[in-house]
């Protein structure tokens, strides 16, 4: 078995002259979540339906354990489960029926493998309810059912957590998670919102105006390098002695105060020991210290800019 | 290919989980019980048979010395096979819907991204519709004979009658005649179906299919006559979906043949087969 699980190569698409998707190449490893983020109309979706073949690719092509998507459709797709863009489903039928629906559609899908990804997604009690009386929770919990039900090795998530409540969304998450480690199918998942999908994540792939612009590690980006500069709120007992204090080393600090017990500056993470020792040093006691920042969001803002639609 | 019977068993659950599927069975009852009650109770038999015998047909009988049939459960079958025309509309309906409404519902994406492929997807659907079509007409077919037997009985289990054959009437028995029309209305029945499916296709919708198929199929005689007068007329086809009058020697354009009409309903037939699964294959599925 390869260790790449799918690979984009020159990926573009051009739709009347338009070109939406621009030369795009990535790939994603077995057991890999991979966060795909773009603002809105980045393209995201676009890319999403070239991998599962609802879009012919203009140029490049895209490869799924190895099997081209363009000329290896069957086989490509077999690997695949995917929700593109909203879960829909059949309205008038059940979540049970809807699932029946797309076991018959990949052969060798049993009867048991439906009750097990209804158990996996926690529907249980409203699968014999008909699909329009669901909640787009629910009917997102549905279409990851769907997607998972002939065990895919490569789950595609548009939007998963759209619709979601903070509990669903953290399930989702901890599920997402658990298919990666345990069961080593790859993930992909797209959204407009970094911090949605940044816990869930091994590497995230950010994509403006159709061009993947960065591909960042979240691990490595989680701990602040130590020249990193960064903002810094400090829980004090007197705040206003501190500032004084502070202000009065030799290398004056930018302090501001928030109020009676919090300051704020933004300092290098190497000097924060040193500023901790200054303070209790001259009986400020400290009770907490939050960086306000996190390097990977600052990343992404700085990517990104405004969130221009053009 | 190999599950291309569970994708029809899937568009057939789908097609029977909606409330215009069975309104259509309905339908066709109540009309076979009405125009029963009404046969019985309110019209004159022997009418009823002298109307259907003019035009020479009463005295093809007696030169060739075959007894006219009395009104039986045989007649009224006979005069119920035309609701194929019903069952016509019925069908340009499902055509177009079967493809639509996985727009509509946004599930087409659904359908697209399994190992079946988009022809096996394409053919499942289209085979569904044909398969319907053949539902109705035997369930039509059935219940005729049902209601038939129980309100006139029956005379003979497979009565001689004349029908006319082309060039002349001919002794034939009853069973025969039947499938001899039910035959003829097939041949309509796929072509504009398929148009449906067709235009449904093209457009992502359904209203314009309907709107299309039905207008060629009820219109066909209007739309043929008013541009008789032009040489192209013979070749459109509106002029030949009524197979049964071009062999009967009364087709809408004079002088066309019987095997020249079949040509024509072929090439269309093709035309609008490759349209249709070409533009299912080829085309990108995108959000509007
Ligand atoms: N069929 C199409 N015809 C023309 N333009 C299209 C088509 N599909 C997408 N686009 C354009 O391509 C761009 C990318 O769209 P896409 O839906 O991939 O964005 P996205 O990243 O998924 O955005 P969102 O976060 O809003 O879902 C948009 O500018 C959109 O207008
Ligand atoms: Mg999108």
């Amino acid at each position: 078995m390869t260790e790449i699980a799918m690979e984009l190569k020159n990926v573009s698409k051009r739709i009347k002259n338009k070109e939406i998707i621009k030369n795009v190449s990535f790939q994603i490893k077995r057991g890999e979540v991979f966060g795909f983020v773009g603002p809105n109309g980045a393209g995201k979706t676009t890319t999403i339906r070239m991998m599962v073949g609802l879009m012919k690719l203009t140029e490049g092509d895209i490869r799924i354990v190895g099997k081209s998507i363009q000329t290896d459709f069957s086989e490509a797709i077999r690997e695949v489960g995917a929700i593109v863009e909203n879960p829909e489903m059949y309205p008038f039928l059940t979540g049970r029926k809807n699932l029946e629906q797309f076991a018959r559609m990949v052969p060798g899908t049993s009867i048991e493998r439906i009750e097990e990804v209804v158990r996996l997604v926690g529907l249980e009690k409203v699968i014999h309810d008909k699909v329009g009386g669901y909640s787009l929770g629910m009917r997102q919990r549905l279409g990851i059912a769907q997607a998972l039900l002939h065990k895919p090795s490569i789950l595609i998530l548009d939007e998963p957590t759209n619709g979601l409540d903070p509990s669903g969304m953290k399930e989702i998450r901890q599920y997402i998670r658990r298919l990666a480690e345990k069961e080593n199918v790859s993930v992909i998942v797209s959204s407009h919102l970094l911090s949605e999908i940044e816990l869930m994540c091994d590497r995230i792939g950010v994509i403006k105006n159709g061009s993947l612009i960065a591909v960042e590690d979240v691990e490595k980006n989680r701990k602040l390098q130590d020249s990193d500069i960064s903002e810094y709120l400090i829980y004090v007992d007197k705040a206003k002695a501190a500032k004084e204090h502070l202000d009065g080393l030799e290398n004056s600090l930018f302090v501001r105060v928030i109020d009676d017990t919090t300051i704020q500056t933004a300092i290098q993470r190497e000097q924060v020991p040193h500023i901790l020792k200054e303070l209790l040093n001259h009986h400020i006691n400290v009770y907490e210290v939050q960086a306000t920042k996190n390097t990977l969001e600052d990343k992404f803002f700085d990517l990104i800019g405004e969130n221009v639609i053009e | 290919m190999s599950n291309l019977d569970q994708l029809v068993k899937n568009e057939f659950i789908k097609l029977h989980h909606y409330k215009s599927t069975w309104a259509m069975y309905i339908f066709i009852a109540v009309l076979l019980v009405g125009s029963a009650l009404i046969t019985r109770f309110f019209v004159d038999q022997s009418l009823m048979i002298n109307e259907t015998f003019q035009e020479g047909l009463a005295e093809a009988y007696q030169s060739m010395g075959v007894e006219i049939p009395a009104y039986d459960m045989w007649a009224f079958l006979s005069e119920n096979i035309s609701l194929i025309n019903l069952i016509i509309i019925f069908t340009i309906v499902v055509a177009a819907k079967i493809i639509s409404n996985e727009y509509k519902w946004g599930t087409i994406k659904l359908l697209l991204i399994r190992p079946a492929g988009r022809g096996t997807v394409l053919t499942s659907k289209y085979i569904t519709v044909l398969l319907f079509s053949v539902v109705l007409i035997i369930y039509t077919i059935i219940l005729s004979m049902l209601i038939g037997l129980i309100f006139f009985g029956i005379d003979a289990w497979n009565p001689i009658i004349l029908d006319n054959m082309g060039s002349s009437y001919t002794e034939i028995s009853m069973i025969a005649a039947i499938g001899k029309d039910v035959l003829f209305y097939l041949v309509p029945l796929i072509v504009i179906a398929t148009l449906s499916f067709m235009v449904a296709i093209l457009f992502k919708g359904s209203a314009m299919a309907i709107a299309a198929s039905l207008t060629v199929y009820i219109a066909a005689p209007i739309i043929t006559l008013m541009v008789s007068k032009y040489e192209i007329s013979k070749y459109l086809l509106t002029a030949h979906l009524n197979l049964r009058s071009i062999f009967e020697g009364a087709p809408l354009v004079e002088e066309t043949s019987f095997g020249f009409s079949v040509t024509i309903l072929i090439i269309y037939y093709l035309v609008f087969m490759v349209i249709s699964w070409l533009t299912f294959q080829k085309r990108d599925v995108t959000g509007h």
